[in-house]
């Protein structure tokens, strides 16, 4: 349980995806402009994310081992985040069009968020357990919503700021982005 | 190989095939209908059939709500829904048959003209522009453009817009005719925002000043001491995005003082250069003046 646990922190914080691997910063960068938007985008991503890991591992255990086809492991997972992505935005549409109308073009490029096939890709790199698998990318995936959540609060306060002209809009963004990944170093070393 | 083939091949098959049956199963209903039943409402957000907004009345009628509460729309409006619903139209039994779709809301708007005091606070509160008139000058209603909304009758601070009976025969509000060219606004006045705001911002004021492109500065608090706190934006029934459009317009009056300053200042330059130069030339000319006369003196002294 403990292990576990330590799994779901290092994801979450230490080894933070987008501020620490650097991956799903596209993302990260284009959503975050107003929290709302941030909170759906990072409901969906969280969701598919946990989704598309856990069913990758099954994938790539069930079907690709067996069979001998474990080097055709990235166009599998790519095609089980797109079609687990398909899924989401149909259902979401169904259900919920109010988020689907917030949501908008956001939800289909959650297919193309590098985070989502990263975290598939390394969980089997680090030769996790289903269990493990599962917690490892609900960490990633909290984490992910974390900072986009943060990120896109910090960005309504630089609405009203007032920054030199040159640094407007997607400079001073990306300063921010920077100054959050050195904060989130300091998680570093938290536990081995 | 062929087998790996196979097995790759009827994967991705199967993941299609997954795809088809969801979109079949879960397809896009209920909201497109909203969509299509607001197209159809006169977007006057009226609020007189006890719904805040246009759209809150879409939503309840595609919940099943009666489809005859609205009266700026009148029959036209009915019938159009009937139509696109297949509902009977309204609590009273009628027929598709029975509605005349050239018939037009049943009320106008009239102002008693001699009572007008010609302040023009009907004409910004009316949705449809149909109150003309100017600052110190009697108004009048265009038949053909009201829809009978009754928004500007509380308005009126000497009371004297009465509800008639819409004459026989006049045009259509144009409103109903066609497609409201305008996104609907959403706005119903509700003032909710404004009591929310912490720094006492007029929100709504600013809200509607800045969507008709006025620009102007108000005294008392403004655009620049919003603090993007977005209790405007959760208190919205409408759901409008209010903060952002007034960072905006903080951010525009922020460069427009920037601007004036340094025009400022490069007059202050401008003039204390020029005054310097003026006295620099008034003593070189002097100088040169003296110089001429000192001249003129050892010459007539000479002779």
């Amino acid at each position: 349980m403990g292990e576990l646990f330590s799994l779901l922190i290092g994801a979450l914080l230490i080894n933070n995806f987008v501020l620490v691997w650097f991956l799903g910063l596209c993302p990260f960068m284009g959503a975050s402009t107003r929290p709302d938007n941030a909170l759906a985008l990072g409901m969906a991503t969280c969701f598919v994310l946990v989704l598309s890991a856990v069913s990758s591992y099954l994938v790539y255990h069930l079907l690709l081992v067996p069979f001998g086809l474990s080097s055709f492991r990235i166009i599998a997972f790519i095609l089980v985040v797109a079609f687990l992505v398909q899924l989401t935005e149909l259902y979401v549409r169904h259900a919920h069009p109010l988020i689907h109308q917030t949501l908008g073009a956001y939800l289909p490029l959650v297919t193309s968020n590098c985070a989502v096939l990263g975290v598939a890709l390394i969980a089997l790199q680090e030769q996790l357990t289903f269990i493990e698998t599962f917690f490892y990318a609900l960490g990633a995936a909290l984490g992910f919503w974390l900072v986009l959540l943060l990120f896109a609060a910090i960005r309504r306060q630089l609405e009203g700021a007032e920054i030199p002209k040159r640094f407007q809009g997607v400079p001073i963004a990306l300063i921010t982005a920077g100054f959050m990944s050195l904060a989130f170093m300091g998680f570093a070393g938290f536990t081995q | 190989m062929i087998l790996q083939a196979i097995i790759i091949g009827a994967f991705c098959a199967g993941l299609g095939w997954l795809l088809s049956l969801a979109a079949k199963r879960w397809s896009p209903g209920q909201n497109q209908l909203i969509a299509a039943i607001e197209s159809k409402l006169p977007q006057t957000q009226c609020g007189q059939c006890q719904y805040p907004g246009c759209h809150a009345y879409a939503v309840a009628v595609a919940e099943g709500e009666s489809i005859d509460l609205c009266p700026p729309g009148g029959e036209t409006t009915l019938g159009e829904l009937s139509r696109l619903l297949n509902r009977p139209a309204g609590a009273q039994d009628r027929t598709e048959a029975d509605i005349d779709l050239s018939k037009t809301p049943t009320q106008i708007a009239k102002i008693r003209e001699p009572e007008c005091v010609g302040c023009a606070v009907c004409i910004s509160v009316c949705p449809v522009d149909a109150i003309i008139g100017a600052q110190g000058f009697m108004h009048g209603v265009l038949q053909d453009q009201c829809t009978g909304c009754e928004l500007c009758v509380p308005a009126c601070p000497v009371d004297c817009i009465d509800m008639l009976e819409r004459p026989k025969g006049s045009f259509a509000p144009r409103a109903l005719r066609k497609q409201p060219s305008l996104e609907p606004l959403g706005c119903i006045r509700c003032d909710r925002c404004d009591q929310v705001c912490p720094r006492d911002i007029p929100v709504r004021e600013l809200w509607w000043s800045i969507r008709q492109g006025l620009d102007e500065e108000m005294p008392g608090p403004g655009a620049q001491d919003c603090i993007a706190c977005g209790l405007c934006d959760a208190s919205c029934p409408s759901g409008i995005s209010l903060a952002t459009p007034i960072l905006a317009q903080a951010a525009r009056d922020r460069e427009r003082k920037e601007l004036r300053e340094q025009a400022t200042r490069a007059a202050a330059l401008y003039d204390t250069t020029n005054l310097r130069r003026s006295q620099a030339t008034n003593t070189a000319e002097s100088r040169r003046r003296a110089r001429l006369q000192k001249r003129k003196k050892q010459q007539g002294g000479s002779p």
